[in-house]
């Protein structure tokens, strides 16, 4: 066997068996407690309900525009917005809506990137959230429940696909 | 020393100033908030309305058919900018081969930089997408995230790029056909009638080309696609057409990518390639994901069927540092067996 063959192998054999030996983090797979909250857009968006499938796309910028019956010239923008990663709502949003963890995110976000397509805006506070999604048409963004107020309408997410 | 004079500040200050001019505030919102620098997503400005981000990756090879190298291989830049909702332009600009350390010692001797990409897109619903410029051509997965912080090893099928031209300069139309709760069917047209806008130095080189790609993709479920393209190959004066067909499927912790490609010219052997790579992903606190991947390569004179085994370690969110092995290349140009390892960064 050449030598930067039996490199290769070694290498890839060692590395191969420490990922198969490395213990699963504590608690990676169990669920957090649940967050409260809500789905939030301008009261002058007329979208009340949303698939949850609808809202992945949305947040995964796949859906950028709304497609309202008012048949808006042009397509109104979408414009998600997110809270920082590690907050727990932000947390229970990705797991519930967009069913994928932050690696898994993150990997699909770099691609996007790559893409020139930017994640959702990140603000640091639901009240910040709710500040820019009533100001701003074709803002959607979600809220701690007991953060809604006339400012902001809600938006129902249905289950399934 | 100082690293930028006083008229380059002005020029940068002015085309800064100019953007923000041609730049409209969409929302009320104070652009402190959103914009400024995320690590492996760029620096914003106006309101996220231009982004300005890149890659490095820097590559250590260790195969028994070429020298022994170190470089960063690929410096990438970024730009986008959208001055309107619906329309976007895009470049992105690439440093090769910048510095090197080989049997030589440190050189500069292959340095080179090129233009990837450079395009305008408008945009007007999620149905139709029209981007004109030189772009990534829609041929496969890997071709359109060839970027080293975005794919799993250091090596690059070849299937994935020696079979067509990996860049078009013309028109690609995106149109989605079909639309479902949770699948997609995009059609894509593209074709290039003027010579490329910086010569990408492929095999395959299109002089004149016309294509569609047909791609069935589900939200969260598995993604497949058909593409086929005519050209004029610039490398050899003549028409030849490109086949290929792809797979993606990320399933549980598992990630299932395959490609192949066909190509047939118009006189001479039909020659083709294809792979199957196998990721996965595990819940571990080191990040590490095992890499597996075979291929099989018919060049008419060789026949390759290389096999990558290695492993990928993401230490944060935009970072990969790869190590594979590579055993059954012989007789290619890519340099026989061995052992390639890299660090990316997406910034």
């Amino acid at each position: 066997m050449k030598r930067h063959e039996a490199l290769s192998v070694f290498v890839a054999a060692l590395m191969w068996v420490a990922a198969a030996a490395e213990p699963p983090r504590a608690g990676a797979d169990e669920r957090h407690d649940s967050a409260s909250w809500v789905v939030v857009v301008p009261p002058s968006n007329p979208v009340r309900v949303l698939k949850r499938s609808e809202l992945d796309r949305i947040y995964r910028r796949t859906t950028r525009y709304w497609n309202t019956s008012e048949a808006a010239q042009p397509a109104l923008p979408i414009l998600p917005i997110n809270l920082p990663p590690g907050n727990v709502l932000r947390n229970d949003f990705a797991r519930n809506v967009l069913r994928a963890d932050d690696e898994s995110l993150a990997t699909f976000w770099n691609r996007e990137y790559f893409q020139g397509v930017l994640p959702p805006l990140v603000l640091q506070s639901p009240a910040a959230v709710r500040a820019y999604v009533a100001a701003t048409p074709g803002a959607i963004g979600y809220l701690p429940a007991a953060l809604v107020d006339p400012s902001v309408a809600v938006v129902r997410v249905e289950e399934g696909d | 020393m100082r690293l930028s004079t006083p008229p380059t500040r002005s020029l940068l200050a002015g085309v800064i100033a100019a953007l923000a001019l041609l730049t409209p505030c969409a929302t009320p919102t104070s652009a402190a908030e959103v914009d400024g620098y995320t690590p492996g997503r760029g620096l914003a400005l106006f309101e996220n309305r231009l982004i300005i981000g890149g890659y490095l990756a820097m590559n250590l090879s260790l195969l028994d058919q070429t020298p022994d190298r170190f470089a960063p291989e690929d410096l990438s830049l970024f730009v986008t900018w959208q001055p309107a909702d619906h329309f976007k332009f895009f470049g992105e600009f690439e440093a090769e081969d910048a510095v090197v350390l080989d049997g030589s010692g440190l050189h500069t001797s292959h340095a080179g930089a090129s233009l990837e990409r450079l395009y305008a897109e408008w945009e007007p619903s999620d149905v139709l997408r029209l981007r004109l410029g030189k772009m990534l051509t829609p041929i496969g997965i890997w071709n359109l995230i060839h970027a080293a912080p975005l794919v799993w090893t250091v090596s690059r099928p070849l299937a994935t790029m020696d079979f067509f031209d990996t860049g078009v300069t013309g028109a690609v139309l995106d149109v989605t056909v079909l639309r479902g709760d949770d699948v997609d069917l995009v059609a894509t047209a593209f074709g290039q009638a003027t010579d490329q806008l910086d010569d990408t130095g492929a095999p395959h080189a299109f002089r004149r080309a016309a294509g569609g790609r047909l791609e069935l993709s589900t939200t969260q479920g598995p993604r497949a696609g058909l593409s086929y393209v005519r050209f004029d190959d610039r490398n050899d004066d003549h028409w030849e057409s490109t086949f290929g067909c792809d797979f993606f499927w990320e399933t549980g912790r598992f990630e299932l990518s395959a490609e192949a490609s066909v190509n047939d010219p118009s006189s001479g052997a039909t020659t083709w390639g294809a792979y199957t790579q196998l990721v996965y992903h595990p819940r571990w606190t080191l990040r590490l994901h095992p890499v597996a991947r075979i291929e099989y390569v018919d060049l008419g004179t060789v026949e390759r069927t290389p096999f990558v085994f290695g492993m990928a370690w993401k230490p944060s969110l935009g970072t990969i540092v790869k190590i594979e092995g590579i055993v059954g290349g012989d007789d290619t140009n890519l340099g026989g067996e061995g052992l390639l390892a890299s660090l990316a960064v997406l910034f």
